[in-house]
């Protein structure tokens, strides 16, 4: 299996992976092995190997062929952790493109010891750690494939969402989750997993409340506005584009992000807002530079068992190189160096809630799909049990948050006006931070009542 | 965009554009944005009455949320009455979460200080406390360690439960007759026999919640001789889990009266 990588360090890099509790939808039968392992940054990757040809599969934006997925996924059928059975269809069409499978000593006899790829090693040196690139043929064919099962989705993602229109969201099909559940699948399969997301989120809001069908709609809505824009990608300027293409689930790598133009500044922790997400929390850290206020966001994303990034405490200030995912919004960034120490913030500058609203409004007409939008207010407590809104002179907006974060922000809020970070959702403003200005002493505490990731399913650092 | 517009897109949408025409667009950007749109899918798939519906949709969806401002003002709600105590230090507001997650057992005799030193608990910190002494002697020194806030939430928030009579729930003592005694004897003597008896495993992890309900129950001057014994235990790292938690115990406790008494 060592000869199988154009580098040793991917071996040793799949090992890790080769573990059970990273892999899902795992199977195998005479042909091929394929499964779904769980990627830091959100969309679980689609692998598959076809262990008679030897050829690889991984919707990974990796350029190694074997990529340390492909490795780990045959490290851990080798390993007999996993089962057979059927082939997706999509893997059997994969399979069936690649070839007949070529007799072999070791059929009757399961996994089968790995040749050398002769493609990727020279001769004269079969089991060589030779670091070699897959052939440029072999990775276009890869890419043009996975665009090619993008498109087919899209439209298909469209075509359902017609028929959704012409029969009407009357339809007591839409209530079922198994409706939502098989969109998904179909999305996943196309690899447009950041859509699959979407339909899921769509599917926690069908029954939740009593005009559940018009906010379902308008979601419908976002999401044909999306698969429009990615079936017109190669129209888009560069900035709609990539954001068009994350939303989506195309992946950016660490590397690439960071290596593009520091955004130094001080920046001001100002919110953590922790989500679940079906089987992953995901946690936004909300950064807001002192100069100008513009905003970035930093993502980390835990599966069960895993832990939660908890550096950069809310209410802290650090000097610090971020760098930016692409996109129109470039909210999302990667900390770089830090430069100093980490200091206590003090009260952080607040907007009214008008201004808010513009600031809201700029970054849905830059993406209109964005469903969180980091806003700091200066605001009072308005609205009794069952309604709460945030309130200042010149308007409101309502508060969505659990019972205890509402209590403790209605704790907070008691006594009067005070500023809060909070993030703009669709339903309403979640909030996330009081910054509390004691008057007599003239010290700022910074009091986190967002969600916090249950503690059952991630690991405490 | 009127919401109109909205209104009847809704209404042709949970019918289905089977049953009523979608409603006419006009000649503006909306209706240049579909007519763009639909014919962007291969095989004209979006070129039908759904798929310019959906498409209407989210149109309409990102102007209508782009352009939405704030709702009107409305009135904040009644304040509390003011309450000019002042507030805990931070230091002692966060020895109070600790007290809170990991030794509730300290929490009466906190309060009662608080109390008596007539500070107050913070805002934030008002509806852990509430919730965690609701069954406790001690929820009516939390009350009023917390002020008028409190009475102001159990208005405001209905799931905040009414506190139980302080009768009812009195834990009955769990000390044994032997650290009964111990808790008159001099400080020095507490400290050694605690550490001889920890030592030899006469005291075993069985009455870990006697010795809890003796370190909090010890005296306060006695306090550093049994901190002093129980850090040197640790140090000599043979100590067992349960001289760990008595010795975290005694600090905590340590610490949080020391904490009050700089807030004064």
């Amino acid at each position: 299996m060592v000869a199988a990588c154009a580098k040793p360090s991917t071996f040793a890099a799949a090992q890790p992976l080769a573990v059970a509790h990273r892999w899902s939808a795992t199977g195998s039968d005479e042909r091929a092995v394929w499964g779904r392992c769980a990627s830091s940054a959100g969309e679980p990757y689609e692998v598959a190997v076809d262990h008679s040809l030897l050829e690889y599969r991984c919707s990974c934006p990796s350029r190694q062929s074997p990529c340390k997925h492909a490795v780990a996924l045959l490290l851990l059928w080798a390993r007999g952790a996993v089962s057979e059975g059927s082939a997706p269809k999509e893997v059997a069409e994969w399979v069936a493109r690649r070839g007949p499978r070529p007799v072999t000593s070791h059929d009757a006899s399961g996994p089968a010891p790995l040749p050398v790829d002769d493609e990727s090693a020279p001769s004269g040196d079969p089991g060589g750690d030779h670091v070699t690139d897959p052939p440029p043929r072999q990775r276009d064919g890869t890419r043009n494939e996975r665009v090619a099962r993008m498109r087919a989705g899209l439209v298909d993602l469209h075509r359902w969402l017609g028929d959704r229109m012409r029969t009407g969201m009357a339809d007591p099909a839409l209530a079922h989750f198994a409706t939502w559940d098989q969109v998904a699948a179909r999305l996943v399969d196309a690899q447009v997993g950041g859509l699959a997301n979407r339909v899921r989120r769509i599917a926690a809001l069908v029954g939740a409340s009593t005009d559940w069908r018009e906010r379902v709609l308008a979601e419908l809505g976002l999401l044909a506005i999306l698969a429009d824009a990615g079936l017109r990608l190669p129209e888009l300027d560069d900035g709609l584009a990539d954001s068009v293409a994350v939303a989506l689930g195309w992946q950016v790598r660490h590397a690439d992000v960071l290596a593009g133009v520091p955004d130094s500044a001080t920046w001001q922790v100002l919110g953590r807002s922790d989500t679940r997400e079906d089987r992953i929390e995901v946690r936004r850290r909300w950064l807001r530079a002192a100069d100008d206020g513009r905003w970035a966001m930093m993502l980390s994303i835990a599966a069960y068992g895993q832990s939660l990034d908890d550096s950069l405490a809310v209410g802290t200030v650090v000097n610090a190189d971020l760098f930016r995912y692409p996109g129109r919004t470039r909210l999302r960034a990667l900390v770089g160096q830090r430069h100093g120490a980490t200091n206590a913030l003090g009260l952080p500058a607040a907007s009214t809630l008008t201004e808010a609203s513009e600031q809201i409004g700029a970054f849905i007409a830059a993406e209109p799909w964005i469903d969180r939008v980091p806003i700091c207010v200066r605001v009072a407590l308005s609205g009794s049990v069952g309604q709460w809104y945030l309130t200042d002179a010149g308007g409101s907006m309502p508060v969505v948050a659990s019972d205890t974060s509402l209590a403790t922000l209605s704790a907070c809020l008691a006594e009067g006006p005070a500023t809060v970070t909070a993030e703009w959702t669709p339903a309403g403003l979640v909030p996330l931070t009081v910054h509390l200005l004691d008057a007599t002493t003239g010290v700022v505490r910074h009091v986190d009542v967002g969600r916090v990731a249950e503690e059952g399913f991630v690991a405490r650092r | 965009m009127s919401a109109t517009l909205w209104d009847e897109v809704v209404t042709v949408s949970l019918l289905g554009t089977d049953r009523r025409q979608p409603p006419t667009l006009g000649d503006g950007p909306l209706a240049e944005f579909v007519a763009e749109s639909a014919v962007s899918f291969a095989g004209g798939v979006g070129d039908d009455a759904g798929g310019r519906l959906v498409l209407t949709v989210g149109a309409l969806t990102a102007l209508r949320r782009g352009a939405a401002g704030p709702l009107p003002p409305r009135a904040p709600v009644d304040p509390p009455p003011v309450d000019r105590r002042p507030l805990i230090s931070p230091a002692a507001s966060n020895m109070l979460r600790r007290i809170l997650a990991d030794h509730p057992i300290l929490l009466d005799e906190w309060l009662a200080v608080v109390v008596e030193y007539q500070l107050r608990v913070p805002p934030e910190q008002a509806i852990a406390l509430l919730l965690a002494t609701v069954r406790r002697p001690c929820a009516a020194a939390a009350e009023t360690a917390i002020g008028p806030l409190a009475g102001w939430l159990r208005q405001h928030w209905s799931g905040l439960p009414a506190p139980r009579s302080t009768t009812e729930h009195v834990l009955p003592s769990v000390l044994t007759d032997e650290l009964g005694e111990l808790l008159q004897a001099p400080a020095q003597r507490v400290a050694a026999t605690l550490r001889r008896r920890l030592d030899d495993g006469a005291w075993g992890h069985s009455m870990r919640v006697s010795l809890q309900h003796f370190i909090a129950a010890l005296p306060a001057d006695g306090l550093e001789a049994v901190d002093q014994q129980l850090t040197e235990m640790l140090a000599v790292g043979v100590a067992s889990p349960l001289t760990a938690q008595l010795a975290d115990l005694t600090a905590v406790r340590r610490s949080a009266l020391a904490d009050l008494e700089r807030s004064r």
